[in-house]
């Protein structure tokens, strides 16, 4: 990676800054961070480094060049635009050109933080449905027709109460 | 209750000292939520975005924490009102910039604050002096799951919270904590903390964060990363960093007194000198000479007293809060006078410091525990 200032030397100095809500990133040589006052005291330059300007518009993944959000109407060129999002679904409708962004800025691409108390359940119960199913497929293969009544008869109740939680706001 | 009886009581945060709290100031945590089915605020047209402040401002107003607490939508605010929520931390320069359909919603204590359509549906922030990052996390936490309770927010299971900014999406926190840096600032040595706490994955920011310059040697320090981890390890992480810093801080205070005992003295002395005489100062070198004089009640120059003291006159010698103590609306210029006239007579009640003899020998560590 070259020096964002001098653009001639390998940079060793890398800053990642967070401005407005957009992504900078600075890379510079030793020389270059010198002249902008990163070993220096406190100063203009130390004032300019933490505000440091680029910023870095996410490329459209080539499948979302054209598309729209069907919720807001927002298209890669207004991403570009107001460097946000539109609405919730975007982050849907522009995935593919998301996650590449996302594995650049955080410590991979999934969340594993707190989890609404509501979606926390419906995210339990899915668990539990898809260990009933596979139970189910292995009472039919070895032929226990008994125990697949009953595990039927418990995904059909688990479906009402998946359908119960979805529905509550 | 009124903008005005906000106003007049103390600042939690400023009147109390916290642990740490000769070097940091606070602990912050805020979180982004939005609500499903409703575009962004940026994006949102007045219409919608009203909708969104009709829904969420009853459901925050009515919270257990912020049962005494001031609610404004930002139309209804003056220029002068925006700038002091501003210098006190309350609402962002974004929420500030806002009118129809944008609000904020502050308990008594100046503790919470939940801004509705910044850049998000709601921002809802903590705020406790000293280094309890766990604490304010707890406090923001119990007001965004009981808002979970009556707000439908946009949440997926592999992005977690849905941000209008990638930044922000995951966990929606960034926890900071404001810290006094001046042996650091003195010795020369910020340039290298700010680059080994970037290293790290944290941001370094001035006073008013975001794209602010650092002044009063007052630095913010700020996770970056939200999305792949969790919210205790982010402020885990966040608290070492931190507490490495206020030990780096420490040492260069220390062997600043060891090696130029005289330059120390003479810093602390002039700020002193200056504050309590001077007759014209404008807001940043009031800030820079208060921050001096912090160092000063912390190395046991200026009675003990003086840090609440210091500390309050660095938010009232802000510009929007000189201007509201004079009552009218002042130039520059006069503002200047007004200030330096504020901060002499603060001084005034403070015993004469301890800075008009020659620096004692320097005692080694040993000596001094
Ligand atoms: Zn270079
Ligand atoms: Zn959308």
């Amino acid at each position: 990676m070259l020096c964002n200032s001098c653009q001639k030397k390998e940079a060793t100095i890398h800053l990642t800054q967070i401005i407005e809500g957009k992504i900078q990133k600075l890379d510079l040589c030793e020389e270059c961070a010198k002249a902008q006052g990163l070993t220096e005291p406190l100063s203009g330059s130390l004032a300019s480094l933490m505000m440091a300007t680029e910023t870095k518009t996410p490329e459209p993944a080539s499948e979302d060049a054209g598309v729209r959000c069907p919720d807001c109407g927002f298209t890669h060129a207004d991403l570009r635009r107001i460097n946000l999002l539109g609405c919730p679904t975007c982050w849907e409708t522009f995935e593919k050109t998301l996650t590449p962004l996302l594995r650049t800025m955080h410590k991979g691409e999934r969340h594993v933080g707190k989890i609404p108390g509501r979606i926390a359940y419906t995210l339990e119960l899915t668990k539990k449905m898809r260990a009933l199913r596979e139970a189910l497929d292995l009472a039919v293969q070895r032929e226990k027709y008994e125990v697949a009544a009953q595990l039927r008869d418990r995904i059909r109740q688990l479906e009402s109460e998946m359908r119960g939680s979805l529905d509550q706001p | 209750m009124t903008l005005d009886q906000l106003l007049e009581r103390p600042t939690e945060w400023i009147a109390s000292e916290g642990p740490h709290g000769k070097i940091v100031l606070s602990s912050r945590v805020r979180l982004a939520r939005n609500l499903r089915g409703h575009p962004f605020p940026e994006w949102a047209n007045r219409t919608r975005r009203q909708k969104v402040l009709d829904i969420v401002m009853p459901a925050v107003a009515e919270l257990p924490a912020m049962k005494e607490h001031f609610a404004a939508t930002m139309d209804s605010l003056s220029a002068l009102d925006k700038q002091l929520l501003v210098e006190r931390h309350l609402i962002s320069r974004v929420l500030s910039a806002r009118n129809h359909g944008s609000g904020v919603v502050i308990n008594k204590e100046e503790t919470i604050s939940v801004m509705i359509n910044e850049e998000d549906h709601l921002r809802m922030q903590a705020v406790r002096a000293g280094l309890q990052l766990q604490k304010v996390f707890r406090m923001i936490d119990k007001v965004d799951s009981e808002l979970e309770e009556q707000l439908d927010y946009a949440f997926s299971p592999r992005f977690g919270y849905l941000t209008a900014c990638p930044t922000n999406v995951g966990t929606g926190m960034r926890a900071s904590a404001m810290l006094h840096l001046p042996g650091l600032v003195l010795s020369n040595q910020m340039g290298q903390v700010i680059q080994a706490v970037n290293k790290l994955g944290m941001a370094v920011r001035g006073l008013h964060g975001e794209g602010t310059e650092a002044q009063g040697n007052l630095f913010q320090i700020s996770n970056q990363v939200t999305l792949g981890e969790k919210e205790s390890e982010l402020l885990e992480r966040l608290d070492k960093v931190v507490l490495q810093i206020v030990e780096h801080e420490e040492n260069a205070r220390l062997t600043l007194l060891e090696k130029e005992p005289n330059r120390v003295y003479d810093q602390i002395g002039r700020a002193y000198g200056v504050l309590r005489y001077a007759h014209h100062l404008d807001s940043k070198e009031a800030l820079n000479l208060l921050s001096l004089l912090r160092m000063g009640v912390d190395l046991e120059l200026i009675p003990a007293s003086g840090r609440a003291m210091v500390d309050e006159l660095m938010m009232l010698s802000q510009p929007a809060h000189v201007k509201r103590a004079a009552g009218r609306n002042l130039g520059a210029r006069e503002r200047d006078v007004w200030r330096a006239e504020l901060i002499r007579g603060r001084l005034r009640e403070l015993a004469a410091p301890a800075l008009d003899k020659q620096p004692a020998p320097p005692q080694s560590e040993e000596e001094a525990a």
